[in-house]
């Protein structure tokens, strides 16, 4: 038996799931290991290969043809500010374009954070003004060189640096993107001077037009890139000594993975790529139950969020927001808002005002429920008083929840200075923290012009499930699933990922454009696309590649990323114009009728390549599926309250594990699995499909 | 702790989820505003106004607008409501244009979309936008007019037409508009992104009448008004009544004065201009709702940053501004240099006062920031390197370093808005930066220290004519820049300078980086609002405004200070003199008894002046 292993590093807890040459899945669950994640990752696998007979660890990596990996450390590295100590050289007369950020202090906060002046500032920079120099050079627009590059003085910049203790140097000069002759010359030196130090140059990690975002992706890139070298190192020797043969395959943040030697090149790749593993999951889940269309919703105990899958395809941002910094690598769009299960409730003292978030209690002190400290109330504490939550069988029954305490607070706290009942309250702080959930969706969907409608909804996350259906009929959607595998869905995207190498150009051109030109460029980058993935393994009709351009109206800022049919040989003189109308249309989607200014003329900015080397994916098969009413599964019956009665219902509760696939019954009622619960809400149907996800069918359509 | 609650005529949920709703629209008009515009006063630098409006044509929701285009649009809507009326009539899917600074705009490039919403047949609220549009076929290109001495000079000036009839854009009236300006093309993209904005709401609104029901929206609607309202004259409230001044200049050419007294009473806040300057045969005149906005931003910003932008939120305010006078123009008098002018200058009188007033109060004083009000700015036009014409903005303006506050220094560079990238700017203009950064010392000094502002410098590259044209625009007056707290020092004021005969071809053929001014020679001068040519071996200098300190800089710690000197921030010699810090040694170290010494000297020698 072979086996395909996928590991899922997060904070708490490190993921194992296997699938078999049958498409069996099994899970391994283990604590992660921050002082060595590997032994984390090799407990994770120990734990799935005993779930399947086997003696240990080794024996399932041994039987291993393909192993993915997803890592936190990235984001951990940059949160706790734990890398290299990096050293940035720029343009003589530019080195403060970092820092200046273009002036940027509001990005990544929220429209309130931004608004209170007096508490808005930069955020740290990651390269102190210390350790930037600046080395006369520069290259004009057109790449043509105007000063050439002092030597010496990049020489004692390099010294000086090293002096002042940088581990690691970006270097990022204006317009290497066109001309990348002085980066790669200050490289040749970097090499000679300093062969061990870890340097990063702006035209290989982000060919892209933007001095500030292209320093900013550079700098992260050198700042974390040796803390992940070492550590894809160590865990490639720890698998290697427990006898796995392949290369493991990191998940990048885009939605696929690479091998050791491309990830650590680009480490800046692997920041927030443990979502990434998530909607890939998502997307492959989706493909089985015939569904292309789907909004991924999160929501765990502090945040809420939204990523998309369309017609089939991960939505992705190029240019995203990380820790307020914008940077130039793609990852996928996820839109977020601090709500969850641990959102406080709390009354505005100045206007009397029921507020839930954004602040939230955390694991510690966490909801009053939890018993653990907590004496706010949370949306958690609210589904408790609401019966949504049992009690007594919280986390399948591992957790014993405070409801008397639970009550209490929401009196106190909520309840009086309102002057309703505790259930008035609670109803009120779960009708809130959805409409904010629901107002996030729209912002992801309505605003960018998809109708919510076309799509069905996946509820993620351990507090998801209670609220899914709720946010889903704000919005008109018609069927919420809860994935089987939603607990470890990180590692369920792992196992279903193909090996994506990204490539881009900047290059401004105006509309119409000679294909040549296209085909040139693209060219280029197919050529070091089937270069990588043969490097990797891949024939190359196992490669697969997308083009696309990003466009914009002339004069604009916002653009907009259309792709070319996949698997065209070269583009034509009808491809051009077929990319052109397809903007015209997209953009009229985005932004309603009547919107485009065609006669401003279009201009492309950057050219795309997306080339896949595809792997066997898990074969997933379905149980079949045999209509029945679920009573088996009947484990009781518990007071619910719901919106539409005002008041609480007698209420059947379901044991998921007890359903079989086919098992259809109607709300209200409650589903109850040993990691979450699931709240079929009056006038919606519930039924487990093939693959034991539980469908919702809002509205009973 | 609870008071009585402020919400009372609808549920305090339904409250919550509706008037976040409502924000989420307007919100949203703005960002399709920003990404559709096509100026980059619209894209990039936040100079737009969209809101969502009562029947009446009171502002419901401003979104995330800046303050004073909020209490402008207050106008806008009632204006149209006043014209159509009777006149024309207000039809569904009417949308109306106007642009006239006598009527709701603060200058011509202002241009107001503004469209009913109907529900069911029956005029249920509007929504409204404006765009600062690049060009409107005045005098100068960018519709600035430094050479204007009265308004038909700056451009076209619409009182009021319907651009959209019943869902039909009247082509002709677009094509017209369009044709009068320098730059048809992006003029009419932004009308279209504004007809985009107003669209937006119109449905999203319509699509929440349909799910709420339009009562309980109606209802909603009016608390929300309530709701800024009573928290506003509460927190008036709270604050000792007293009476506070400031005076503030503008020079350009002559000088004109602009006088504020804030008199606070109860929970009401008076602002009186009398005193002020009669108005000037040059573009630097505001209109009174230019005035009233400015004020309303400085409450904004201070004391009501959390409130929701509403009409409510405008009713404790009342402004007395004399007609005929620099803060309350009358016709035919121009505006088009208004908001760097006179609109700085009653925006930095206002906080002014503003801050005095908080300062008597415990609850708010840890809340001031020092300002750093007075952002110059230039506009360029010209055929750019690819043969184009074109005119644009130079978006350095979003550039300003910020007031030091209670508690840390200000930020350099960074006030909200965001500039472009220089290879953005090289990109599409026929320019090369020669250098772009924070200016050394700018930041005012203090306990905590004000944030510097940016200093750049261009000149021209590739360009087929050889040079372009600029117009310089901002107020010279150094003493509305960004004034210190409670002992803190003032930040650099911003400044633009032309530099004509400089070498800098001949420095880059020698490879030298031309990044520092005093080795390029060439000829200075600053420049007053006027336009000015940039040919090949001229340097436009702009430095933005930097923020001023908060406290004494005796009182700054002396590890901060050796920092500053370590960044290159503040020089050894500032250290000494203005901080009272001995910095030693090649590497700097602080040399604590030279300093502790140094301090209690330099106290001594100021109790003796």
């Amino acid at each position: 038996m072979k086996y395909v292993v996928g590991v899922d590093i997060g904070g708490t807890f490190t993921d194992c799931v296997v699938v078999d040459e049958a498409g069996r899945i099994t899970v391994g669950k283990a604590l992660s290991t921050p002082d060595d994640f590997s032994r984390g990752a090799v407990n994770s696998a120990a734990d799935a290969a005993s779930n399947l007979g086997l003696l240990n660890a080794s024996e399932l990596l041994k039987r291993s043809r393909l192993f993915f990996h997803a890592c936190t450390i990235g984001d951990n590295t940059l949160i706790t500010r734990t890398g290299a100590r990096t050293g940035l050289i720029m343009t003589k007369g530019f080195g403060d374009s970092l820092h200046i950020m273009r002036g940027k202090v509001a990005e990544g906060l929220t429209e309130n954070e931004t608004a209170h002046r007096a508490a808005l500032y930069k955020p740290e920079p990651f390269v102190p003004r210390k350790l930037v120099e600046e080395v006369p050079e520069r290259i004009d627009y057109k790449g043509q060189e105007l000063i050439r590059l002092d030597v010496g003085v990049a020489e004692r910049a390099i010294d000086r640096l090293v002096a002042n203790g940088a581990e690691s140097i970006a270097v990022c000069f204006l317009w290497s993107i066109v001309n990348d002759a002085h980066e790669k010359h200050m490289a040749e030196i970097l090499k000679k001077k300093n062969p061990n130090l870890f340097h990063t140059l702006s035209s290989e990690v982000a060919p892209y037009i933007g001095e500030y975002e292209r320093s900013a992706t550079t700098v992260f890139n050198a700042y974390i890139g040796p803390k992940i070298s070492t550590y894809l190192q160590n865990l490639q020797s720890v698998l290697k000594d427990q006898g796995l043969q392949r290369e493991p395959l990191i998940m990048q943040a885009y939605g696929g993975v690479l091998g050791i030697d491309a990830t650590c090149k680009n480490a800046v790749g692997v920041i927030e790529s443990g979502p990434a593993a998530g909607i890939v999951g998502t997307r492959f889940l989706g493909e089985h139950i015939g569904e292309k269309n789907i909004l991924a919703t999160d929501m765990g105990g502090t945040t809420f969020k939204v990523s998309l899958v369309r017609h089939g395809v991960i939505e992705r941002d190029y240019k995203p927001v990380i820790l307020r910094y914008n940077i130039l690598s793609t990852k996928i769009w996820v839109e977020s808002i601090g709500a969850g299960g641990g959102s406080i409730a709390w009354i505005d003292p100045e206007t009397g005002l029921l507020k839930v978030g954004p602040q939230g209690a955390g694991a510690a002190p966490g909801p009053v429920c939890y018993d653990v400290g907590g004496n706010e109330p949370t949306v958690s504490d609210a589904d408790l008083v609401l019966g949504y939550l049992n009690e007594n069988y919280f986390l399948g029954g591992r957790m014993k929840l405070n409801k008397a305490k639970t009550l209490a607070a929401i009196r106190e706290k909520i309840a009086k200075p309102l002057k309703m009942t505790e259930v008035e309250a609670a109803s009120g702080i779960y009708r809130i923290a959805n409409s904010h959930m629901s107002d996030l969706i729209r912002k992801a969907t309505v605003e960018k012009g998809h109708d919510p409608r076309n799509f069905v909804l996946f509820a993620f996350g351990g507090a998801a499930p209670v609220h899914a259906s709720r946010y889903a009929a704000e919005l008109g959607v018609r069927q919420v699933v809860i994935p089987l595998t939603a607990s470890v869905h990180g590692a369920t995207g792992l196992i279903s990922s193909d090996v994506v190498y990204e490539y881009g150009k900047s290059e401004h051109l105006l509309l119409p454009v000679e294909p040549a030109r296209v085909n040139q460029i693209f060219s280029e980058l197919l050529e070091r696309a089937y270069k990588d993935l043969a490097a990797a393994g891949f024939a190359p009709n196992e490669i697969h590649v997308m083009r696309s351009v990003d466009m914009r109206y002339r004069y604009q800022i916002h653009e907009l990323n259309v792709p070319f049919s996949p698997g065209l040989d070269s583009i034509s003189d009808a491809d051009m114009a077929a990319s052109s109308d397809l903007f015209d249309e997209m953009y009229e989607k985005a932004f309603g009728q009547g919107s485009g200014y065609r006669e401003a003329g279009k201009e492309i900015l950057t050219l795309r390549l997306t080339a896949m080397g595809l792997l066997k994916k898990p074969d997933i098969k379905a149980e079949t599926v045999a209509p029945r009413d679920g009573s088996v599964a009947l484990k009781g019956e518990r007071q619910v309250y719901f919106e539409e009665n005002r008041s609480f219902t007698a209420t059947r509760v379901y044991d998921f594990n007890q359903l079989r696939p086919g098992a259809e019954f109607a709300g209200p009622a409650i589903i109850e699995t040993p990691v979450t619960t699931v709240v079929v809400n009056p006038h919606d149907r519930a039924a487990m499909d093939g693959y034991r996800n539980i469908r919702i069918y809002v509205g009973g359509a | 702790m609870t008071s009585n609650p402020i919400v009372t005529s609808v549920d305090p949920i339904t409250f919550e989820i509706l008037s976040h709703r409502v924000y989420q629209i307007a919100k949203e008009m703005g960002t399709t505003l920003e990404r559709v515009g096509g100026t980059v006063n619209t894209t990039q630098m936040h100079d737009y106004m969209a809101a969502l409006y009562l029947a009446n044509g009171d502002v419901l929701c401003a979104g995330d607008a800046m303050g004073w285009h909020v209490a402008c649009a207050g106008v806008a809507v009632k204006r149209i409501i006043e014209r159509f009326e009777k006149d024309g009539g207000i039809h569904p899917d009417d949308i109306f244009l106007l642009n006239d600074p006598y009527v709701a705009a603060i200058h011509q490039s202002d241009v107001y979309v503004v469209s009913p919403i109907h529900f069911k047949g029956k005029l249920m609220g509007w929504s409204a936008t404006f765009v600062h549009v690049m060009d409107i076929g005045a005098m100068s290109p960018g519709g600035n007019s430094p050479n204007a001495t009265e308004i038909c000079h700056e451009g076209i000036r619409i009182p009021g037409i319907k651009l959209v009839e019943r869902g039909e854009l009247r082509k002709d009236l677009f094509d017209a508009f369009i044709n009068m300006t320098r730059q048809p093309v992006m003029v009419g993209l932004d009308l279209k992104c504004e007809i985009a904005a107003n669209n937006v709401a119109k449905s999203r609104i319509q699509a929440l009448y349909e799910q709420f029901g339009s009562e309980l929206v109606a209802a909603v609607s009016q608390e929300m008004l309530h709701y800024s309202e009573a928290i506003l004259r509460k927190r008036i409230g709270e604050i000792p009544d007293g009476e506070w001044r400031e005076t503030g200049s503008i020079h350009a050419g002559d000088t004109w004065k602009v006088d504020v007294a804030l008199k606070k009473t109860g929970d009401r806040l008076l602002f009186d201009f009398t005193g002020s300057s009669p108005q000037a045969k040059k573009g630097i005149n505001l209109p009174y709702h230019a005035t009233f906005g400015a004020c309303y931003e400085a409450i904004l910003s201070t004391m009501a940053y959390d409130l929701p932008k509403n009409h409510g939120a405008l009713r404790p305010i009342e402004v007395i501004a004399l007609p005929g006078t620099v803060v309350n123009c009358t016709a035919p008098a121009p505006v088009s240099l208004n908001t760097t002018s006179a609109g700085s200058t009653a925006k930095f009188v206002a906080n002014s006062v503003i801050i005095q007033m908080l300062a008597t109060s415990e609850k708010w004083r840890g809340e001031l920031m020092a300002l750093n009000v007075g952002h110059r700015l230039a506009r360029h036009a010209g055929v750019n390197q690819y043969g184009n014409y074109y005119v644009s903005t130079l978006s350095e303006g979003a550039l300003d370093g910020t007031g030091a506050r209670s508690d840390r220094d200000g930020d350099d560079t960074g006030d909200g808005l965001s500039s472009h990238n220089i290879e953005w700017v090289e990109a599409n203009f026929p320019l090369l930066y020669l250098f772009r950064r924070n200016t050394r010392g700018g930041g005012g000094a203090g306990k905590f220290r004000g944030g510097a502002g940016s200093e750049s410098a261009l000149t021209v590259h590739d360009a087929p004519q050889g040079k372009i044209r600029g117009v310089a625009l901002g107020v010279a007056g150094l003493r509305n820049s960004g004034q210190g707290l409670f002992g803190g020092y003032p930040g650099a004021p911003s400044l633009l300078t032309l530099i004509q005969g400089a070498r800098v071809e001949e420095t880059i053929a020698a490879d030298q980086a031309p990044d520092e001014l005093a080795a390029l020679g060439g000829d200075s001068r600053l420049l007053p609002y006027c336009e000015f040519d940039l040919g090949r071996n001229d340097i436009l200098y702009m430095r933005m405004a930097s923020g001023g300190g908060y406290g004494d800089p005796l009182e700054r710690e002396p590890q901060q200070v050796l920092r500053d000197v370590d960044e290159g921030v503040v020089s050894r010699e500032e250290a000494r003199a203005i901080y009272g810090v001995e910095i030693d040694g090649d590497e700097p170290r602080l040399n604590q008894t030279a300093t502790d010494k140094l301090r209690s000297d330099l106290l001594k020698q100021r109790l003796q002046e």
